[in-house]
């Protein structure tokens, strides 16, 4: 547990830095959009919105490099072979990277929720008051909590498996050195295909056990009479989470036997 | 030890064709279908009042009016009539629905459905409760019509279902949440709030103050404005029927959309997607105001009646 607490925290000092830059751009872009929504409100509605939503497009498609990256620069350094040369496991030094990986998405990705809703309260069109109105008239607190934590926990699922897939196509695609970075996007596109087609036989699987679940409401209005509103709770399982959760584990695990044979050899 | 990592390469490339052959998504998704049949999310086109029978149970009683300035209904699912008539005492008439798996369980939460009256000095409060108890399912609900004396005022508030308030000479509030409100032949002061829905105010005399806010949906007023008047809506158009002699000082404005009139307006003004207008409407010495806010969509006010 040390070890893997070392492991993290070298993990840190290294990404630190990039994550404080990307964190100050994401800022300066909202602080700059807020100021410019007043002016554009008219002629260009709607364009601080999509404009705020940039940083979030650009950390998921970062998700899908991250994992790839990350273990291609210890390889190339031959840092990871030196970390080996601890008792310390490959799955401990994968586990290690994507932990510290998820950390600076949730980071960077709370910074940006955060200037898009900012940046939405001053749009016109969005009527940020409305929706927030609408919802805490159709939720409860604690529905709303539930949504929110269930809907995070599936997204976080989601980036863990994206990154694993990442780093498991990188260390398949160290089978023939010279082709390295076409055999990872040939796995990468096989993963994902093969998870795709997998995807709901493992949610039927996974349906049979506790899921987090996400709660939406919905109403439908009749011209009048004893039917003219109808209000229905529907509590939906959030299914993709376990069989992420499950994917996410295999691939490192698979990923970090085979970073432990490379050293062996 | 590259042996591994081929032998993974070629088990990956053997799995992929073996599920382009098999198609085992088909299968997943037809066994999620079956498993949560009653979804609309898995099935589209499953009903969306799912579990949904059915148990009724009526209400009707009549409470002296002697004394009772103002009635306060809120009915937090249903529908919600309150009308004025000429019976001198108030009259409550609610159908109670509970939904359940079966009979035994709709009647069960049939039993947690209650409509409460009392009487606190001036003030006849009548009041719904449908306790949250599934987790799941169709919301139990009460439609209530409720008749007051007209000269009684009313404050009434729907959570979810429709709110129609007609006949009143008193002032009126009416709060939907999510429904539309209609206020008609009306004659005291109207205060209307609306989360998602329409609203409708007609056929009314306003005597000093009427006070519209609808966070998403249309403003429709026909009737003679009060002294002071001020609608606002976030989204949704806003329409105007007025009497043809109504003079009042007006402020108008839409973020994102037209002032259209058929009076007389002086300081009309337009720039880039917004409009609106500062300055008289009609002519005369006027005797009010009226004050508008859309943020998106137009505001058309026209003469009543219609030519």
């Amino acid at each position: 547990m040390t070890r893997w607490l070392a492991l993290i925290r070298k993990e840190i000092q290294a990404s630190w830095g990039p994550t404080a830059v990307a964190a100050a751009l994401i800022v300066a872009l909202d602080t700059w959009l807020i100021a410019r929504t007043t002016a554009w409100r008219i002629r260009y509605p709607g364009l601080s919105f999509g404009l705020a939503m940039v940083p979030l497009a650009v950390l998921m498609v970062w998700t899908i490099w991250a994992g790839y990256l990350a273990v291609r620069s210890e390889w190339h350094g031959r840092t990871s072979m030196r970390l080996m040369s601890f008792p310390v496991s490959g799955r401990t030094v994968l586990g290690s990277k994507i932990v510290v990986l998820m950390a600076q998405f949730t980071i960077l990705a709370g910074i940006a929720v955060v200037g898009l809703l900012l940046v939405a309260a001053r749009e016109p069109g969005i009527q940020f008051g409305t929706v927030g109105s609408m919802i805490t008239t159709a939720f409860k607190p604690w529905e709303l909590a539930v949504t929110v934590a269930s809907m995070t926990l599936v997204l976080l699922a989601g980036v863990a498996y994206v990154l694993s897939m990442g780093i498991f196509s990188f260390v398949i695609g160290t089978t023939v050195a010279r082709l390295s970075g076409l055999i990872a996007v040939v796995v990468f596109g096989l993963l994902g295909y093969i998870s795709n087609a997998l995807g709901p036989l493992a949610m039927y699987v996974f349906s049979f056990i506790p899921n987090p679940s996400i709660i939406i409401h919905s109403f439908t209005f009749g011209p009048g009479g004893a039917e003219a509103a109808t209000y229905v709770r529907h509590v939906i399982p959030a299914l993709p989470f376990w069989p992420l959760v499950l994917g996410s584990v295999i691939l490192l695990l698979i990923a970090g036997r085979l970073l432990e044979t490379e050293v062996d050899a | 030890m590259r042996i591994w990592r081929t032998t993974i390469l070629v088990a990956l490339i053997c799995l992929a064709l073996l599920v382009s052959a098999a198609r085992p998504w088909r299968m997943g998704t037809e066994l999620l279908a079956d498993r949560f049949r009653d979804s609309v999310i898995f099935n589209p086109g499953a009903s969306p009042g799912m579990r949904g029978v059915a148990a009724h149970k009526r209400l009707a009683e009549r409470h002296e009016a002697d004394g009772v300035r103002t009635v306060v209904v809120d009915v937090p699912v249903g529908e919600l009539v309150v009308e004025g008539s000429s019976d001198p005492s108030i009259g409550i008439e609610a159908e109670l629905t509970g939904y359940g798996v079966d009979t035994d369980d709709a009647r069960r939460r049939l039993e947690d459905i209650t409509l409460s009256v009392e009487q606190q000095e001036r003030i006849l409060r009548i009041t719904g409760q449908i306790p949250v108890t599934q987790t799941r399912g169709r919301s139990d609900r009460m439609d209530v019509t409720v008749r007051v004396p007209h000269s009684i005022a009313v404050q009434t508030t729907a959570g979810l279902g429709n709110l129609r308030v007609s006949g009143i000479d008193g002032d009126v509030t009416a709060i939907g949440r999510l429904g539309k409100v209609r206020v008609e032949r009306t004659r005291g002061d109207i205060t209307v709030r609306s989360d998602l829905g329409d609203v409708s105010v007609v056929d009314v005399e306003v005597q000093d103050t009427l006070d519209i806010y609808a966070s998403l949906g249309k403003v429709h007023v026909r009737g003679a404005l009060g002294r002071t008047n001020r609608i606002e809506t976030a989204t949704g158009s806003v329409d105007l029927e007025i009497p043809e002699s109504t003079s009042l000082m007006l402020d108008a404005s839409s973020s994102m959309g037209k002032l259209k009139t058929s009076f007389p307006v002086t300081g009309h003004k337009e720039s880039g997607m917004s409009s609106g207008a500062s300055g008289q409407l009609g002519t005369g010495t006027p005797v009010g105001s009226l004050f508008i806010r859309v943020s998106l969509g137009d505001i058309s006010i026209s003469t009543f009646p219609s030519r």
